[in-house]
C-alpha cells in the first residue's frame, strides 16, 4: 500500500484517536452501569442500568470498536509504521481485534439482561453470576483499552522479524542507490 | 562520492550477515502477563466461578 499524504494521514490518525478514546470512555460508562446493576438495591435504577448498557453497547461501543480497528489497520498500512513491523503495533492489533470479537459475543447477554429487566423486576439475587460477569467483562475491556492507549503513546522499541527484514531491504536498496549515484 | 561500504576483498562480511533476532524484554514480559491472565480466566471459568454460557 502506498504511503498516505500528510493531510490524509493526519485525518486518518484523528479518526483513529477519536474512535479509540471514545471507545475507552464509553467502556468506562458501561463499567459504572454494570457495577450499579450489580450493587444497587433500587429496582428502578437496576432496570435503567441494564437498559442503558444495552443502548450504549450497541449504539456507541460496538461501532466505535469497529471504527478503531479499521482506522488502526489503515494507519498501519498507510504509514511507515506498517502493520507487522513493530511489536507494539502487532500487540495493539491483536488486542483490538480480540476485544472487538469478545465484545460482539458479550453484548448478547447484555441484551438479554435488558429484556429481562424491562419485562420484570430484577431482585438483587436474580442472575447474580451474569451480573458479576458483566462487571468483569467491562473491567477486562477497560484494562485492554488502557494497555493499547499506553502502547500508542510510548511506542516501545522493537522490530519483529518481518520488520527487520523490511528494514534490511530498505537499507540495502538505499545503499545500492547511493552506490549508483556515486 | 565514493561508496564506503564493506569491501569483500578484505574478508569483511559485516553487512552481509543478518543479526540474530532478539525479542525485546518488554514483549516477553507482556506475553507472560497475558498468558497468566488467560490461565486465570480459564481457571475461573472452569471452576464455575462465572456463568459458562452467554445467555441467561
Amino acid at each position: 500500500m502506498r504511503m498516505m499524504r500528510p493531510a490524509v494521514r493526519k485525518g486518518a490518525l484523528a479518526i483513529h484517536i477519536i474512535s479509540s478514546v471514545g471507545w475507552l470512555g464509553a467502556i468506562a460508562g458501561f463499567l459504572v452501569l454494570a457495577i450499579t446493576g450489580l450493587t444497587s438495591t433500587n429496582i428502578q435504577l437496576v432496570r435503567a442500568a441494564y437498559v442503558g448498557m444495552d443502548l450504549i453497547g450497541w449504539s456507541i461501543i460496538f461501532p466505535l470498536s469497529l471504527a478503531s480497528l479499521a482506522s488502526g489497520i489503515i494507519q498501519g498500512l498507510g504509514t511507515v509504521w506498517g502493520l507487522f513491523r513493530h511489536y507494539w503495533v502487532v500487540i495493539k492489533l491483536v488486542i483490538t481485534a480480540l476485544a472487538t470479537v469478545l465484545l460482539l459475543v458479550h453484548l448478547q447477554p447484555v441484551t438479554a439482561m435488558a429484556a429481562m429487566a424491562t419485562a420484570a423486576d430484577l431482585r438483587p439475587s436474580d442472575m447474580n453470576a451474569m451480573r458479576i460477569q458483566l462487571v468483569a467483562d467491562a473491567g477486562a475491556a477497560m484494562l485492554a483499552l488502557l494497555v493499547t492507549t499506553i502502547l500508542s503513546v510510548y511506542k516501545p522499541r522493537g522490530l519483529t522479524r518481518y520488520g527487520e527484514s523490511v528494514s534490511a531491504q530498505k537499507n540495502t536498496g538505499a545503499g545500492s542507490a547511493k552506490g549508483t549515484s556515486a | 562520492m565514493t561508496n564506503l561500504g564493506s569491501n569483500p576483498d578484505n574478508g569483511s562480511t559485516d553487512s552481509r550477515e543478518t543479526p540474530r533476532h532478539r525479542t525485546p524484554l518488554w514483549v516477553k514480559g507482556f506475553l507472560i502477563a497475558a498468558a497468566v491472565l488467560v490461565v486465570v480466566f480459564a481457571v475461573v471459568h472452569l471452576s464455575g466461578g462465572m456463568v459458562m454460557n452467554h445467555t441467561p
